[in-house]
Order: C-alpha cells, then sequence, then structure tokens
C-alpha cells in the first residue's frame, strides 16, 4: 500500500534535489574543471631529465609525468564525487515522482505547498534551484 | 604547515637569464685568454730548457707567425665555445613556472577547508559543502531501507571524503613545492659555479700558483616524518618517502651546499674540464632530486587510484569516493510500498 505523504514531506525531497545536491556537486566540478583546466598544461614546468626511451636524445620529464599521474587521478576523483552527487539528487527526483505519480492528490498536495508564498519563497536564490549558467550551477565537469 | 615558497629576485626570470648569459660570456673570455698566456709561457719554459740543455746551440727556424697566430685563432674560436651554450642549457626550469599549478591545488584546498565532526556534521568554509548537513535535516523527515542507505552509505562517507580530499591535495601540492624549491637552489648553484669557475681561471693570471675554488652542488630536500597519518588511513605503499616542504624550508631556502668540488687546476684548460664535470655533476644530483619528487607523486598517484578502484567496483565508499545510494536503482513501486515513507 502506498504510504501517507504530505505536501511538506515532498518539499523536503524537493530542497534536497533542486536546491543542496546541485550546489554540493558544483563544489567537486568547480574543483575539477580547476584541476583539469587551462592550468594543467605544464609540460614546460619541469626539467626534461629524461630520455623518452632509453638511448634517446630527445628529453622528457619523469616529474612531469607523474604530476600528469596524480593530477588525472584528482581530476577523475572529483568527477566521481560531483556525478555520485548529482546521481544521488537524481534518486530523490524519482523518489518524489514516484509518490507524485502514484497519486494525483500527491502532486496536488506538493504544488499547493511549493507554492504557498508561508512555505517557500521563489525569489530567494539560496532556496531555488541554482540558475543555469550561474556561479553555483554544477554545469559539466573538464573533458578527461 | 609550509608557507609560500617564493623564488629570490636574482633567481627569478630575466635576472637570473641575463646573469647567466654574461657570466658564462665573461667565463668564456678568461678561459681564451689565460689559455694564451698559459701557452706563452709554457713555450718559454720550454725554450729554455731546450737552451739550458743545449748551450751554444743555435734552435731551429721557430714557428713561422702566421701559424702561430692560426693557433691563437682556433683557441679564441673553437676551444671554448661549449661554453656558453652550456650554461644557457640551465636558463630552464624557471621555479616560477610551476606556480600556476601550486596556485590551483591551494585554490581547490580553500574549497574543501573543513572537517566532519563524530555526529557528522560537516563544519568548512564553504557555504555550499555546508549544505550536506541541510540535506540530513531534510532527510530526517524521512524513514526507511533507502532512507538508511542514503545516508550511511552516500552523505556520511561524502563528509568524510571532503577532508580526505584536502589533505591529499596539500600533500601532491607539498611535493611540487618541494620541486620548486629544487629548481631555486639548481640556479642558485649554476650561478655560484659561474662565479667559481670565473676565480679559478683569473687565478692563474701573472702566473700565480693556483688555489682550492671549492663548490658544491645542492642541499637535498627533507623527506616527511610528518606524514605518518596519511600513510596510516590510505594505505600508501610502505616503501613510498614523501617530501617534507616545510622541513625543507626550515634548512633554509638557500641553504650552503657542502662544497665538495675543487675546481682550481694550474691551466685554464684543466679548469675548463673541471667546470664541464662539475656542470655533469649538477644534473646528477638534481636528478637525483626530482627522481624524489616524481616517485613521491607516483606513490600518491597509485595510492588515489587503487583506493578509488577499489570502493567504486564494489559501490562502497572508499577514502576518496563515495557509493550510488541504492534510491538510485529503486523502482518506484519498491519506493512507495514503505521502503521510503515519510517518518511517522
Amino acid at each position: 500500500m502506498v504510504a501517507n505523504v504530505t505536501g511538506g514531506d515532498l518539499y523536503h525531497l524537493w530542497r534536497v534535489s533542486e536546491v543542496h545536491l546541485p550546489r554540493v556537486a558544483d563544489v567537486f566540478y568547480d574543483a575539477n574543471r580547476l584541476i583539469g583546466g587551462p592550468g594543467k598544461n605544464s609540460g614546460d614546468s619541469f626539467r626534461d631529465n629524461t630520455p623518452i626511451y632509453p638511448g634517446s636524445s630527445v628529453m622528457t620529464s619523469s616529474v612531469a609525468a607523474a604530476w600528469e599521474n596524480v593530477r588525472s587521478g584528482i581530476q577523475a576523483m572529483t568527477e566521481q564525487l560531483g556525478s555520485t552527487v548529482l546521481d544521488a539528487a537524481q534518486g530523490v527526483r524519482e523518489a518524489r515522482q514516484a509518490y507524485i505519480e502514484t497519486d494525483t492528490a500527491n502532486a496536488a498536495k506538493f504544488d499547493a505547498y511549493l507554492h504557498d508564498p508561508v512555505n517557500h519563497d521563489f525569489s530567494d536564490p539560496g532556496s531555488n534551484p541554482p540558475a543555469p549558467g550561474s556561479a553555483d550551477d554544477p554545469g559539466t565537469p573538464a573533458p578527461e | 604547515m609550509s608557507g609560500e615558497v617564493t623564488t629570490p629576485a636574482d633567481l627569478a626570470g630575466g635576472t637570473y637569464d641575463s646573469t647567466v648569459r654574461q657570466q658564462a660570456q665573461k667565463l668564456h673570455d678568461e678561459l681564451v685568454k689565460q689559455t694564451l698566456e698559459d701557452i706563452e709561457s709554457w713555450m718559454r719554459a720550454v725554450e729554455n730548457e731546450w737552451a739550458k740543455a743545449h748551450p751554444g746551440e743555435q734552435m731551429g727556424p721557430p714557428i713561422p707567425p702566421e701559424e702561430v697566430e692560426g693557433y691563437r685563432g682556433k683557441v679564441r674560436t673553437e676551444y671554448f665555445e661549449w661554453v656558453v651554450p652550456a650554461f644557457e642549457k640551465c636558463l630552464k626550469p624557471d621555479p616560477d613556472d610551476l606556480n600556476p599549478v601550486i596556485d590551483t591545488l591551494r585554490k581547490i584546498e580553500g574549497m574543501f577547508e573543513g572537517s566532519a565532526d563524530t555526529a557528522g556534521n560537516f563544519t568548512g568554509a564553504s557555504a555550499a559543502l555546508g549544505r550536506i548537513n541541510d540535506v540530513r535535516t531534510e532527510m530526517s523527515g524521512w524513514e526507511g531501507s533507502f532512507k538508511d542507505n542514503f545516508i550511511d552509505n552516500f552523505l556520511t562517507p561524502l563528509q568524510s571524503v571532503v577532508p580526505n580530499q584536502r589533505k591529499l591535495l596539500s600533500v601532491v601540492r607539498e611535493q611540487l613545492e618541494c620541486n620548486k624549491i629544487i629548481y631555486i637552489r639548481f640556479r642558485k648553484a649554476v650561478l655560484e659555479l659561474l662565479k667559481k669557475s670565473i676565480d679559478a681561471t683569473q687565478m692563474l693570471n701573472n702566473a700565480r700558483d693556483p688555489k682550492a675554488e671549492l663548490w658544491g652542488t645542492l642541499v637535498a630536500c627533507a623527506l616527511g616524518t610528518a606524514l605518518g597519518a596519511v600513510t596510516g588511513g590510505w594505505g600508501l605503499a610502505a616503501t613510498a618517502v614523501l617530501l617534507d616542504a616545510g622541513g625543507t624550508l626550515a634548512q633554509g631556502l638557500l641553504p650552503n651546499p657542502p662544497e665538495t668540488n675543487d675546481l682550481g687546476a694550474p691551466t685554464a684548460a684543466e679548469v675548463a674540464v673541471k667546470v664541464s664535470q662539475a656542470l655533469s655533476k649538477l644534473d646528477g644530483d638534481t636528478f637525483e632530486q626530482e627522481k624524489l619528487v616524481a616517485d613521491a607523486l607516483n606513490a600518491l598517484a597509485t595510492m588515489v587510484d587503487d583506493n578509488r578502484a577499489k570502493s567504486i567496483k564494489a559501490n562502497t565508499p572508499g577514502n576518496f569516493s563515495v557509493a550510488e545510494p541504492k534510491l538510485n536503482e529503486a523502482t518506484p513501486k519498491q519506493i512507495t510500498d514503505g521502503s521510503f515513507r515519510p517518518a511517522s
């Protein structure tokens, strides 16, 4: 049997999936874009100290290679965190949807709750989903 | 733990470049000048010896002046032409080229500043990460297995991952800062080498006796001991050696290296050989230091990759990753049937 929900219960889920988690994901994606962004190409920052293959006179840097190893690891790590947070948001979103779709009454309850000015202020940016393209919009991670 | 590493002005950018070029050219000129003098004094010495050994005899015809001039030209234009290019190779790397990377890491560290208390509440500089607590509060109105899984497998681990990440970033940054210090010390050693080589050459002027001109390469970076917590908790390879930027700076940015290489020699030609040997010694010592940085970074990379691979594969929370909550895969029926329901 379908559990009985109130508009306020669904509103909490809406806050989690639409307001909070995208902003949490944004921190990880921001870090991801910094570490994978224009600053990452530091091939010139390190001294060429090792032949590219044994005996070659063309030199490369062992430190640059090691840095790239760590850097790509950090990039992948921040991407995984940001994406998992967004996935979790999607899970919560679908849970809310499941309740709304099993019973039209639930949908009406949620709508009424959300649009009652006592409960929710649509003009407060921090309590609403991040605007697309704004500083706290997660956007997309840096290309690998 | 460590302050910013700033390249001293005389070792930075264009100042260092022009000093190296000027001094290398000067060393070249001194070597040429002294070699010509060495040859003349050597020739005179041989002639004197010969005259003593053959009293009253006439020496054979002297070497024609144009040939002598030819030998002089060769010394001027051929013998020491390697000097300037050899030192030009030391213009790179520029320690300040590492700044963008170090700054990026510092910036991200700032974003992740904060820690989780035992109740799971995250306190940090980032308002956005503080919303992790809000999620916990909003979810407190719900219960059921999906909710518990959401909190225990996703939300709480997320909070402990953030301080881990921050620590990782700061350890990585320290390795790069040490790398920068190595390059700063490298530059200092190059300038010292130039100065002492010029001194050693000038010393021979007016047929003075050679004196020892001692020169050293680099002081090695300090190795990390304060990072025990990292190695314990994250499964960093036991053989891994990390560099310690704080300890390295405690030596002073530019400590005097042990001066074990003597550049002094009886002739300019021999001084030149010693200069070239000193350059390869510097190259080798720098390589050894860079190898430490590379090994430390590789060990950290392996540690992070292992940690992440294990936890992502098993979909369990790890030191550097979180798991997908089960709610993500639930069907609508599973959700509404009571596994995820408003708290009664």
